[in-house]
């Protein structure tokens, strides 16, 4: 049996938490994400001088009286975001260890959730391959992201995942929202041209690595075949044959921290946010913990 | 360097156990993971191991091999003998007494060759202040002469001499060698002198001698060639077939390829007195053991029965003693049984007669039956069974089985007289019970059959009680001044005679109260045979022995071959006779093969006991393992560096 956190208990103690996105994206009409441009809400936001062609219904009486000339009242406006969640579908996330698969299906509903609780678009694709699929389509409203969410937990975690074929081969609005791409960015392909094309688009990015506490922390020792997860068959290359000491893990430490070091600094120079999970940690931790800390969740 | 016990390097095959471990241990264990892409990463950061951890698996192996060899010499207790002056020479002569060593070659037999060598070499050794242990090997292994030095030089050389003094009269057996016992005797000496030479003379040859010296006596050319040979008639039987007797001979010659005449006389055929003689030419041929029969197809004479025969070939090869052989029991034991009925019952008498058929092959039962108004023969039977009635005296020459008794008109014999005392009929249904454990009620299970009505035994004086009834004995025994049984119901108040336990009963009867003086007509020498008697005066002779056995059965060993003739005396009325029967010792076949090849010799176990001078290596084996072990266990500690 496949293991799951999706049940209305997790929906439910996301009710209190929203995405907190940049104000300097466009969207679209609707929605409840305040943006810097100004618009038809209550809130009041600024003044300006009248200019030929206002609405003179929008002139601030008060403000004649006192300076006899005449302002405006502006207002600030409200967007919809278009939320896109990529996940990644090869067997690295799922084949050798389910609890990863389910974590990272239990991420990407969190965050879909919290788009559809403050009225946002959301849109999962599935990373399989060089293509990204979309199998559930732009989910608005909670009645359709409860409907679409069975989906999720039905999915295969197979083959290998070109993140960056697959990211740039998907239609993407230009600066609309915000994009995730949840993966353990164990690949060889470049995941950084995604993160490029995503930064060309003027889109928000959150990059979500999750890894499994052996993948950090790796406790095998003598000699081992390790069998990669993706690997075709036997004799693939990426398998390996290796007599595990205390000096191989300490070079493994190493090397799983610089490679940490440069997603993170990679992100960095993007403007992206990057978080790292452990998916032996509770999924809360992630969401209460990393995700407000990175000030994605507010 | 000596060992305690050299059983202890059995503890190498530990060896071969920790091979199989490691060729059965995997040398990977398989582990799925989601990426090796770290691991192909931190390649690059991996530092260079020091050398040693390249060889640290062989190492490992290393320590691990003389680990377990060091136990093993632990086990097998290493020392170093002191060095003690040994130098005198020691030689344990082992003898083979067997038949074959009566072989002859220009009248000098194997036996004789092998003394006068064994005399040489002592000599020889007693000359250089040696000493000469003699072990003879004949059916059990004995030392003539053990650890003899110099001094008693004389001695074991007059022994010797006495050996072969009488040339009529050899000390030779004329069975089989206890060669292996005379193994294990020699590590008695060897005990005493664990660098003493063991030598055997024999004519046997085997593929392996271990470490003993065989010394060859049979008679051969200067090439080699053996020049001794053996016409050997090896068995004899007789079956019936078709109401007359077919004898198969077994013929074989060894050493030489010849053709034989092969004689057979019967004597006493078919009733007669006369003798009956055929022959037949035989070609033997690679020393193989061939079967000729004589029977009236291939001679042409009908033998129905006979007193004895002798097989022989006249030829004069170097081992006389198997070229004739004698077989008797052609001739039934005769065993007369009369039966006498008040209530005539043909159920019983055809039990009876079934009996004679079944064990016509080792009793010629001449059966009689006395029918109600008859008078019955009350002298010249071995069994009289009286059924319903009692006879006018009681028999006084055979055994007497008394069935359903009851007093008689006309007849003097009263059954309080031999202790019995009968008294009224008892009625029910009885599943009877056995006594004790008894010949007469062997393979009998009593509670097979029912009785109905039986008569109660008040008094059973000198009689052994072997079935009850309701707590009454109702079968009774006597061996004693009078060989009598009785059976206190009737057998038409029972289903008895339609179940197997009666002619068990029967049976059991003649096995008890008539044993068969003999079961075979054939021995090899250094058999036994048990004799039984069924009259007194049981008396044995044969080839130098003369035995009157006072207590039967008697276990008579059979050291010499040829014809044996047990006689004793049987009674008829009030007269006795003498009966006689004889049966024959032959020479084992394996012994008339003189140039018999075993497959290998047993070897003498020297017990390395140390001396207090001799110096232990234990210690040190120890300590060598200790230290193997701490090197183990640092280099398997360091397995993860």
């Amino acid at each position: 049996m496949k293991p799951s956190y999706i049940n209305d208990e997790f929906f439910s103690r996301l009710e209190t938490l929203a995405l907190s996105l940049r104000t300097n994206l466009a969207g679209f009409f609707g929605g409840k994400h305040l943006v810097r441009t100004y618009g038809q809400t209550v809130e009041f936001a600024d003044y300006r001088e009248y200019m030929l062609g206002d609405d003179i219904r929008r002139i601030d009486w008060n403000l004649y009286s006192r300076f006899e000339k005449y302002f405006l009242k502006l207002f600030t406006d409200e967007r919809q975001m278009h939320v896109q969640i990529f996940l990644d579908c090869s067997a690295s996330m799922g084949k050798a260890n389910p609890a990863k698969a389910a974590y990272a299906v239990a991420v990407a509903a969190a965050l879909g959730f919290l788009a559809v609780h403050n009225m946002d678009k959301v849109s999962y694709k599935l990373i399989k391959g060089n293509v990204a699929e979309d199998p559930i389509g732009t989910i608005v409203g909670k009645n359709t992201f409860f409907r679409a969410i069975g989906d999720l937990e039905k999915i295969e975690f197979e083959d290998e995942a070109d993140i960056a074929e697959a990211v740039v081969n998907t239609p993407t609005g230009t600066n609309d929202g915000l994009t995730v791409i949840i993966s353990d960015f164990l690949t060889e392909f470049s995941w950084e041209k995604a993160v490029d094309f995503l930064v060309y688009k003027k889109r928000q990015i959150l990059l979500v690595q999750t890894l499994t506490p052996e993948e950090l922390d790796p406790l095998y020792s003598g000699r081992v075949n390790l069998l990669d997860a993706e690997a075709r068959d036997m004799t693939d290359e990426r398998n390996m044959k290796l007599r595990i000491t205390r000096g191989m893990l300490a070079a493994y430490d190493e090397a799983m921290r610089d490679f940490l070091d440069g997603i993170r600094s990679f992100c960095a120079s993007r403007g992206a946010d990057h978080i790292l999970v452990d998916t032996s940690k509770p999924i809360e931790t992630m969401l209460f913990g990393e995700l407000l800390k990175a000030g994605i969740m507010e | 360097m000596s060992w305690i016990t050299p059983l202890g390097f059995l503890g190498l095959l530990g060896i071969a156990v920790l091979i199989l471990i490691y060729l059965l241990k995997p040398n990977y264990q398989q582990k799925i993971v989601s990426s090796t892409y770290v691991w192909k990463l931190s390649l690059k950061y991996r530092r260079k191991s020091l050398p040693i951890s390249r060889f640290r698996n062989i190492l490992l192996l290393l320590c691990q091999l003389l680990i377990i060899t060091a136990c093993a010499f632990m086990l097998a207790q290493p020392f170093i003998r002191a060095d003690v002056a040994s130098a005198q020479r020691e030689e344990i002569f082992i003898l083979d007494s067997s038949a074959d060593m009566h072989a002859a070659y220009n009248k000098e037999t194997r036996y004789e060759r092998a003394v006068a060598l064994m005399r040489d070499r002592a000599e020889e050794i007693f000359g250089s202040g040696g000493v000469v242990s003699v072990i003879v090997a004949g059916k059990e292994a004995s030392f003539l002469a053990e650890r003899y030095g110099a001094e008693s030089g004389e001695t074991l050389l007059g022994e010797l001499d006495g050996l072969v003094q009488d040339k009529t009269a050899l000390a030779c057996g004329y069975g089989t060698a206890d060669i292996e016992g005379a193994v294990r005797l020699s590590e008695r000496a060897l005990a005493a002198n664990p660098e003493a030479h063991v030598v055997l003379y024999t004519a046997t040859s085997y593929f392996d001698e271990g470490n003993i010296e065989v010394v060859d006596v049979s008679a051969r050319d200067a090439s080699g060639k053996a020049l001794e040979w053996n016409a050997a008639v090896l068995n004899v039987t007789a079956t019936v077939e078709e109401n007359f007797y077919t004898f198969a001979v077994d013929l074989a010659c060894y050493g030489r390829n010849t053709d034989v005449m092969l004689f057979c006389d019967v004597y006493g055929a078919n009733g007669q007195n006369d003798r009956i003689s055929m022959r037949t030419p035989v070609r033997c041929e690679g020393d193989k053991t061939q079967t000729v029969y004589f029977n009236s197809e291939t001679s042409g004479e009908f033998i129905y029965s006979y007193d004895y025969l002798i097989v022989s070939v006249d030829e004069s090869d170097s081992f006389p003693y198997d070229d004739a052989f004698t077989l008797h029991g052609g001739k039934k034991e005769p065993l007369r049984i009369q039966y006498t009925s008040g209530v005539p019952n043909n159920f019983f008498y055809g039990q009876l007669m079934s009996m004679r058929d079944v064990l016509s092959t080792r009793w010629d039962i001449d059966l009689s039956e006395v029918r109600s108004n008859d008078t019955p023969e009350l002298t010249g039977f071995d069994l009289y069974i009286f059924e319903h009635r009692l006879p006018v005296t009681m028999p006084t020459d055979g055994v007497i089985f008394l069935i359903d008794p009851v007093e008689t008109e006309g007849s003097s014999v009263r059954l309080s007289d031999y202790g019995l005392e009968l008294g009224d009929p008892v009625q029910g249904e009885f599943h009877p019970a056995a006594g004790e454990t008894h010949p007469l009620t062997k393979y009998m299970t009593p509670e097979n059959f029912l009785v109905t009505e039986y008569t109660r035994v008040l008094r059973s004086d000198g009689f052994t009680p072997l079935l009850y009834c309701g707590g009454d004995p109702v079968f009774l025994a006597s061996n004693g001044e009078n060989r009598m049984a009785v059976l206190s119901f009737s057998v038409n108040w029972s289903d008895l005679p339609v179940v197997i336990e009666f002619p068990t009963l029967l049976y059991n009867m003649l096995e008890y109260y008539l044993p068969s003086t003999l079961t075979q007509y054939v021995f090899d020498v250094d058999d036994t045979v048990q004799l039984n008697a069924r009259g007194k005066d049981l008396a044995v002779s044969g080839p130098n022995i003369n035995v009157k056995p006072q207590e039967v059965p008697f276990t008579l060993e059979l050291p010499m071959y040829g014809p044996y003739t047990v006689t004793q005396t049987l009674r008829s009325g009030e007269d006795d006779y003498t009966v006689s029967q004889s049966f024959f010792v032959k020479i084992p076949a394996a012994e008339s093969d003189l140039f018999a090849v075993e497959d290998m010799l047993a070897r003498p176990y020297v017990e390395q006991a140390p001396d207090p001078e001799d110096y232990s290596l234990l210690i040190w084996v120890a300590l060598a393992a200790v230290a193997l072990l701490f090197l183990e266990w640092w280099l398997q500690s360091r397995e993860y560096f």
